[in-house]
């Protein structure tokens, strides 16, 4: 491109830019002015941004105290991070070999790991479900954490960013006296660290947010993961109490938001890198 | 310091041939440079030395014992790379000190935190910071090695490297072109600070490079090696002045060699196009020859002496210490390049006539397939010998 665009191209991308933005912002918005309100005006006619009378308070104690709220984002923290560390785990290596060594047979596993992206989640769910109900692990964190341990996307994400490490990087390393697995920890993953931090961030919000294989392996409250909490919090105030229920949806997002706005570079630096859009 | 042997080394990469029955032996504390053209298979031939590539037949030796069966970190090699292959994310202290850590720390003694606690692992630690500031202070970089890589010039990454390849004191040093990413004044200035290095060091070094100036500056003994063949190994001086075959006097000297068609006339004289030489080919009357003259060997003058090469002016380069003439000779397409003293540059003008005699002592032979004729004086002792 030579020279600027003109003043005008500029005033309507950024007047399409902002729309998108609002189109995409306004539920959030509105979920978090929603929980500041007492029902009244929740339920009143005319729509306004700020409540006329703030009832923040009640509405989050009433969050916190109703249902295990705490309880919940504990379940969510456990459940999501045990996820991502054994993901980082197995997918780390795995991408090591197909990005670095040479065997026989790679082609066809990497056309696997692609055919696994393919699959939708939902398709093993009821496999999974009897094989969890026959090993006796229903219904425990484990249910929640087993069939994401191996992330084909993930293997996929890391792969592609290996791929860009220059092999006499790891040819350095192996004179220098590194080990294949020494090369993988210590070598390719800080050299990795923007997938591995975005890998992270697509991993931790999926999961934090998965609503349908917690409902099918959770029965106990205990162990409810916070989309599970919230449900609940929905069913026993039988949908009519929005304050509250939105305050705890603000509450289960929080965490993601707080955690996106910290890593917020990283995490476009890998979408960049590895040229994935979500 | 150590002997390398290589015997009959075999490589291909799916159906292409890229080293077919190397042997070469390395002297112990000799720097011996792999050189030619890219794509010749030299860097291959480094690797496998190295352990990072297999090779599909023959064998390494390293002081005399093969090591086909080690891995690279068993070879006890170390090898400085093109691109450096800085850890980038570590001081150039951790990139010195890790080949260090990884041999004489123990995996307890590795563990962050816990590691310090275990029995001996602050002595090693000490050791270790004290041999690679050593090193350090050596290659004048100890006041970087705090810094990360991507915080050096070019040159200062260099030394880096060389740095955590000398920490370990290994039997032989791998060189992969380690010059070719610097600036060209650069170059020149590491060129003698790598041979001094040699010196110093006394070990081993295994060169690779296309450059022929840093072949001929640095090395003790010269390989070249062209599509996968070792064409010849000798010292700088005699691949210059009596190379084996053609491609060899073609790819070394600056500027390249002069080929002109020739002819054997009789036992004591060449025919080079329309000149009779005085120079006694080791082969029958009638043979066909190249003949290679080097730029030095042809003095060029006004008069007509009676073997000199007549043709026209093309084209005079003058770099100060030495001329360049391009001269266009008849019967010749490629024009004919001499050497002269920079101060006779204004005796020659575009288009002139000019007279090149050649030197025929050192005019070059080779027959009609490239290799190398004997000429006199080579001959003579060959009698003599024979």
């Amino acid at each position: 491109m030579i020279g600027r665009p003109s003043p005008w191209f500029d005033l309507v991308r950024h007047v399409t830019l902002l729309a998108g933005a609002a189109v995409m912002l306004a539920p959030f918005v509105w979920m978090t002015v929603t929980s500041f309100k007492p029902p009244h005006e929740i339920f009143a006619a005319e729509l306004t941004l700020l409540p006329r009378q703030w009832h923040a308070y009640e509405n989050y104690r009433e969050a916190f105290t109703k249902v295990p709220m705490l309880r919940y984002l504990l379940n969510g923290a456990i459940v999501t991070s045990a996820i991502f560390a054994l993901q980082v785990l197995v997918a780390v290596p795995c991408a090591y070999a197909l990005a670095k060594l040479d065997f026989r047979g790679r082609g066809l596993i990497f056309a696997m790991v692609l055919l696994g992206i393919l699959i939708p989640s939902h398709v093993p769910a009821i496999p999974l479900y009897i094989m969890l109900w026959q090993v006796k692990l229903l219904n425990t964190y484990a249910a929640l954490v087993i069939p994401f341990v191996i992330s084909v996307f993930g293997i996929f994400l890391m792969r592609q960013f290996f791929k860009t490490v220059p092999d006499e990087l790891i040819q350095a390393a192996r004179l220098d006296g590194l080990s294949e697995f020494a090369i993988v920890w210590r070598i390719m993953v800080p050299a990795a660290m923007p997938a591995v931090i975005s890998f992270g961030i697509f991993s931790v919000v999926a999961h934090w947010n998965d609503y349908f294989w917690p409902l099918l392996v959770i029965n106990s409250r205990e162990l409810a993961p916070p989309p599970l909490g919230v449900a609940y919090f929905r069913n026993e105030e039988a949908g009519h109490d929005y304050g509250p229920l939105m305050a705890g949806a603000v509450i289960i997002i929080a965490p993601l938001v707080l955690a996106f706005l910290a890593a917020q570079r990283r995490f476009i630096e890998g979408m960049t890198m590895t040229g994935l859009k979500g | 310091m150590a002997r390398v042997d290589l015997v009959g080394i075999h490589k291909s990469f799916g159906a292409t041939r890229v080293l077919r029955d190397v042997c070469l032996d390395v002297r112990d504390g000799e720097f011996l440079t792999l050189l030619g053209p890219s794509g010749c298979g030299k860097s291959t031939l480094l690797r496998i030395v190295a352990g990072l590539e297999p090779q599909d037949a023959g064998s390494v030796a390293i002081d005399g014992a093969g090591v086909d069966a080690l891995m690279p970190k068993e070879r006890d090699v170390a090898m400085v790379f093109q691109s450096y292959a800085l850890y980038p994310y570590m001081t150039v202290f951790e990139n010195m000190a890790l080949p260090l850590v990884m041999r004489r720390m123990t995996r307890a003694q590795r563990l962050p935190l816990i590691g310090r606690l275990m029995p001996g692992a602050k002595q090693i630690k000490r050791d270790i910071e004290a041999r690679v500031r050593e090193v350090a202070r050596a290659l004048a970089i100890d006041e970087l090695l705090q810094r990360k890589p991507a915080q050096l010039s070019g040159g200062q990454r260099q030394r880096a490297a060389l740095g955590r390849a000398m920490v370990r004191a290994p039997k032989v040093f791998l060189m992969d072109e380690p010059l070719s990413n610097l600036d060209a004044m650069l170059r020149i200035h590491m060129r003698a600070e790598l041979a001094d290095l040699h010196r110093r060091l006394a070990a081993t070094f295994i060169y690779v490079t296309h450059d022929q100036s840093e072949a001929m500056t640095m090395s003790d003994r010269v390989a070249v090696m062209m599509a996968g063949e070792l064409l010849q190994v000798a010292s700088p001086a005699s691949l210059y002045a009596d190379p084996a075959n053609l491609r060899v006097a073609e790819f070394v000297g600056s500027p390249k060699i002069n080929v002109l068609p020739g002819i054997v006339a009789s036992s004591a004289t060449v025919r080079v196009l329309d000149t009779l030489l005085p120079v006694a080919a080791g082969a029958p009357a009638g043979t066909s020859l190249r003949v290679g003259i080097r730029s030095e060997c042809l003095a060029p003058g006004a008069a007509d002496g009676p073997s000199a090469l007549p043709g026209l002016v093309r084209h005079v380069e003058n770099l100060g210490a030495d001329c360049f003439l391009h001269v266009q000779v008849q019967g010749n397409a490629e024009p004919v390049i001499a050497r002269t003293a920079g101060a006779r540059a204004g005796e020659f003008k575009i288009g002139a006539v000019v007279h090149l005699a050649p030197d025929a002592a050192s005019v070059l032979l080779f027959d009609a397939a490239g290799n190398r004729i004997a000429t006199a004086p080579a001959a003579q002792r060959m009698r003599t010998l024979g």
